[in-house]
């Protein structure tokens, strides 16, 4: 079963594009050095209206996690056990996306991880994490 | 000085219909129910009714303008909640500015929804941008995956313990067993909190909320109609909302009630260790650990060892969600930002049965909207007993 798809539209392009291009670009503002990520319309730190898009390292920490047995949709059904992390970027942003390949019991909390790109949906890749 | 933001405003009836694992009843109707236990709790009849505060998920395309024309009242006043489980408390201060302005005299304020377990995912995976575009297609879990990032957190800064989140959950099934309207009606043991399925680790059954059936509403009136009705009323001496705080920081503080706690209890013009009871958002246990916290009731980081020495039954020091919560009487969708209110203004009319608390004053707090890891509106009132 197909997964939940994200809506890829004018806001958000080029995070959806760099994914496939196993790029991990979020928004940048000049203005206030902040990196930002869910894509906004302006910057939530200082209300900059001119947002860059910028590649990042791909490395992060775990915030927090989570080892997802019942899921909240049927096309995650097949993976379940899997683990669901809150990553915080070496650049600030956090991002929530699965960890692949990682223990499901346990704390991970304070690890390093990277990013990697896995197939998501019909031409379409997603950001996953390793433990580094 | 107390504030006298909502002073000539009175709460003069509570009505909760049976909460139901599935029911073929529509929104309008749970919420009809709701609001006639309300109003015959009120001892006022439905064509007094000139204000309405809804909040349901399921309503949309319907809105609150079309549940006025479903009930037929012509309206001064109408709110729609757009801050999920905060909604209940945000409407009620909205009713209440609209009575104490002379908008209205005459406010129901009411929730419901009708969720199982499949309908209530569906609508969480739609429920905001941020959800539906960086949450689900990266395989959150839904919000029972979303709070289990924060209850491990919780356990890793604070060095609380599975068992801490059962014994809240057993203090609440126990406040449970006295609420006829509650959807679980027996005892929950600590091996059974701690052997039942695992859901989104560390979370078990028992600490995910049940989506089901049900409506709660509460009534409220000028003083001078209440005074005509000669029967108990509650007043409201403050309410509070905040939304987005801490901006940009899913997990520095994750809910606002640290941010609106001083302005409460200044305005209301009390402190913590005056409540005789806290009805809390609790759709998790971690979130109710994080409302003790913000709302003063015990010290940052210590609402574990607080739940280790507090009794939070009726029978103890400081009960908590004492019709049993949402974890133990059921979420009915958007009536769990409601039932915290209802429960808050039932205890201090007086009509909670077997769970009738000897209490004075409470205080009540809604959180909601779940987005990108958290959710962006907590809310919290005091309400007094008039004497």
């Amino acid at each position: 079963m197909l997964k939940p798809q994200p809506r890829v539209n004018e806001l958000n392009r080029p995070f959806w594009a760099g994914c496939n291009d196993q790029r991990l670009v979020v928004q940048f503002c000049a203005a206030c050095a902040n990196h930002v990520f869910y894509p906004r319309a302006c910057c939530p730190f200082c209300q900059h209206g001119e947002l860059q898009w910028k590649e990042v390292s791909g490395n992060g920490t775990v915030i927090s996690h989570t080892t997802i047995r019942r899921t909240h949709h049927d096309g995650f059904n097949g993976e379940a056990p899997y683990v669901f992390a809150a990553v915080a970027l070496a650049e600030g942003p956090c991002l929530y996306a699965q960890l692949l390949q990682a223990p499901i019991e346990g704390s991970l909390v304070g690890r390093a991880v990277r990013v990697t790109f896995v197939a998501h949906g019909p031409g379409q890749k997603i950001a996953a994490f390793e433990l580094a | 000085m107390a504030n006298q933001a909502f002073e000539g405003v009175r709460i003069v009836g509570a009505g909760q219909s049976a909460y139901a694992k599935k029911s073929s009843k529509s929104v309008q109707r749970l919420m009809y129910e709701a609001a006639s236990a309300a109003l015959a709790d009120a001892g006022l009849p439905w064509r007094a009714v000139d204000g309405l505060a809804v909040t349901c998920f399921q309503l949309p395309p319907d809105n609150a303008p079309t549940v006025a024309e479903h009930f037929g009242i012509e309206a001064r006043f109408l709110f729609q909640g757009v801050y999920g489980g905060a909604s209940g408390i945000i409407g009620m201060a909205h009713a209440a500015r609209a009575i104490r302005d002379g908008a209205c005299d005459v406010a129901v304020v009411v929730a419901a929804d009708a969720f199982d377990v499949s309908s209530h995912n569906e609508t969480l995976d739609r429920f905001n941008g941020s959800i539906k575009d960086y949450m689900s297609p990266q395989g959150f879990g839904g919000a029972n995956g979303m709070f289990a990032l924060h209850t491990r957190l919780y356990m890793e800064r604070h060095g609380a313990t599975c068992e801490d989140f059962g014994r809240f959950c057993i203090g609440l099934r126990e406040n449970a067993l006295r609420n006829p309207n509650a959807l679980f009606k027996e005892p929950l043991s600590m091996d059974a909190y701690l052997n039942a399925k695992r859901i989104a680790d560390p979370l078990r059954l028992y600490d995910c909320v049940m989506p089901c059936v049900g409506g709660d509403a509460i009534v409220l009136t000028s003083e001078k109609t209440a005074a005509r009705l000669g029967k108990p009323s509650v007043r409201i001496l403050a309410s509070e909302e905040i939304h987005n705080f801490p901006a940009n920081d899913p997990y520095g503080v994750p809910g606002g009630w640290s941010g609106l706690c001083e302005r409460l209890y200044e305005k209301a013009g009390v402190r913590p260790a005056d409540m005789h009871f806290a009805q809390l958002y609790d759709d998790y246990p971690v979130m109710a650990f994080v409302q003790l916290e913000g709302l003063g009731l015990c010290a940052p980081g210590t609402a574990h060892a607080f739940i280790r020495k507090t009794d939070i039954t009726i029978k103890g020091a400081l009960p908590i969600n004492t019709g049993g919560g949402q974890l133990s009487a059921g979420q009915a969708g958007a009536s769990g930002g409601m039932i915290g209110v209802y429960e808050a203004a039932a205890q201090l009319l007086g009509t909670a049965g077997q769970r009738q608390l000897d209490c004075q004053r409470g205080v009540v707090s809604g959180y909601g909207m779940v987005a990108y890891g958290r959710g962006l509106c907590s809310s919290a009132a005091i309400l007094e007993k008039v004497n």
